[in-house]
């Protein structure tokens, strides 16, 4: 409940920048529940404010920042399904070029340590990078896109706010679409309630013992609760043929990260299918089919994986049922994140 | 020359053309990047006796001369040939 009280005070700071008491220096502190980690993140360095959000937000829903004007970061990272694209296992970047792997939900990633399914990104900033000069994705450059931003009087405006400064430079454009992308925070779901022994709100029995054999079978990995330990696994999955896709070894060329993909968030996992690094599956049954029968054994699969999970049907359903209480609807349906 | 899939810089790039290279259009091409353990390819060049007179040369025939481009014309990511590159590079900067 503190945070509801934190809410109260960061709604009353709002207030106050909206009066224009306060311009670009109207810094917003980052809430994140008491029995959390640090955020991995550092904010000094780039101090959040409602200005630099907004900005943001607005960066990422422009489709301009693509080379033909029609794909924005928000085309394939969507609010209402955690900030991933619902119904696609491989995403469509301008012209229809087709990409190797699902696009990411983006949540809770000020604790992030690197990004993308390989990790190839170290910083969220210099993420941005990549989805913005990719053949597959948005096929722009640096340059081009400084320029657009310069050229329009209402950025300049924005840039202004957020950095009391109009000259529009990337750093700042990657900083503000961070603030943007940091702050899509979610801690309020039942489990959450549950975690802070909110009174009044209990697990269902299924929901109850899909959480016990969560901890016992999941949970090394998809740690609560952030329900990833940052790190790269190798979860078992036949390598598909069409993509030939190593994942981490990629970018460390270390066979030892053969096949190993960073571990996802499992928060509004519910509403964020298709599953797996390539969106291979489409329900939270199959998913469970695959860790339960389906495990490909070799040298980079993870320690937690050596053979197929022994869990029975019930069992199965029972996590699911867990799983569907990391569902966060004020979350995704908050139109301040649209 | 931002890397973007791997965060980081290619730190040298050089590409062209030559008829040893069994490739298309016989091109050859070597970016040069990456600062991360193991595979790290910063190398460090110190000059003493460096004064605002001097120019400082990169004497690219050390390169060529110790590399076949029928084998290695094409290094545009992490490995222990890049590497190699990297060692050689080491080499190539002289002051005049």
């Amino acid at each position: 409940m503190l945070f509801k009280f934190i809410y109260i005070g960061l709604a009353f700071i709002l207030a106050v920048v909206l009066m224009g008491a306060i311009t670009y220096s109207d810094v917003v502190p980052f809430i994140y529940p008491d029995n959390w980690p640090k955020p991995v993140y550092d904010f000094k360095k780039n101090p959040r404010s409602q200005s630099g959000f907004a900005l943001g937000r607005k960066l990422f829903n422009d489709p301009r920042l693509s080379a033909d004007n029609t794909i924005s970061c928000s085309s394939c990272h969507l609010s209402f399904t955690g900030f991933t694209h619902a119904d696609h296992s491989l995403s469509h970047g301008i012209k229809g070029r087709i990409g190797r792997r699902n696009s990411s939900s983006l949540i809770n990633l000020a604790w992030n340590k690197s990004f993308n399914w390989d990790g190839g990104s170290n910083n969220i900033e210099v993420q941005v990078i990549v989805p913005l000069t990719h053949h597959a994705e948005m096929d722009n450059d640096l340059n081009s896109v400084m320029k657009y931003l310069n050229g329009s009087s209402a950025y300049r405006s924005d840039f202004y706010k957020a950095f009391g400064d109009s000259l529009i430079t990337s750093k700042k454009a990657l900083k503000a679409l961070a603030q943007f992308t940091l702050s899509l925070t979610s801690f309020e779901s039942k489990f959450d309630s549950i975690y802070r022994k909110e009174p009044g709100v209990k697990f269902s029995f299924n929901e109850s013992n899909g959480y016990q054999l969560f901890l016992r079978n999941c949970n090394s990995c998809h740690t609560q609760p952030l329900f990833t330990n940052s790190g790269f696994e190798d979860n078992g999955l036949a390598i598909d043929p069409d993509l030939m896709d190593y994942g981490r070894y990629e970018i460390t060329k270390e066979s030892a990260d053969s096949f190993k993909f960073k571990v996802p968030t499992l928060r509004n996992i519910a509403n964020s299918a298709p599953y797996f690094h390539d969106g291979r599956v489409n329900t939270l049954k199959d998913v469970m089919k695959h860790y339960t029968t389906n495990i490909t054994k070799r040298a980079s699969l993870s320690d937690s994986l050596k053979q197929n999970l022994s869990l029975t049907r019930e069992q199965q359903i029972e996590i699911v049922a867990f799983l569907k209480t990391l569902t966060d609807k004020s979350f995704l349906y908050n139109t301040n994140f649209r | 020359m931002y890397w973007a899939w791997h965060s980081g810089y290619i730190n040298f790039k050089i590409e062209g053309k030559s008829k040893s290279c069994p490739t298309i259009k016989h091109k050859f091409q070597f970016h040069i990047g990456g600062f991360e353990a193991p595979q790290n390819m910063l190398r460090s060049v110190e000059f003493k006796d460096i004064n605002k007179l001097s120019n400082i040369e990169i004497d690219l025939a050390l390169l060529f001369n110790n590399i076949s481009l029928y084998e290695q014309n094409t290094i545009t990511t992490i490995s222990s040939e890049a590497s190699e590159i990297a060692d050689l590079l080491q080499k190539c900067f002289k002051i005049k």
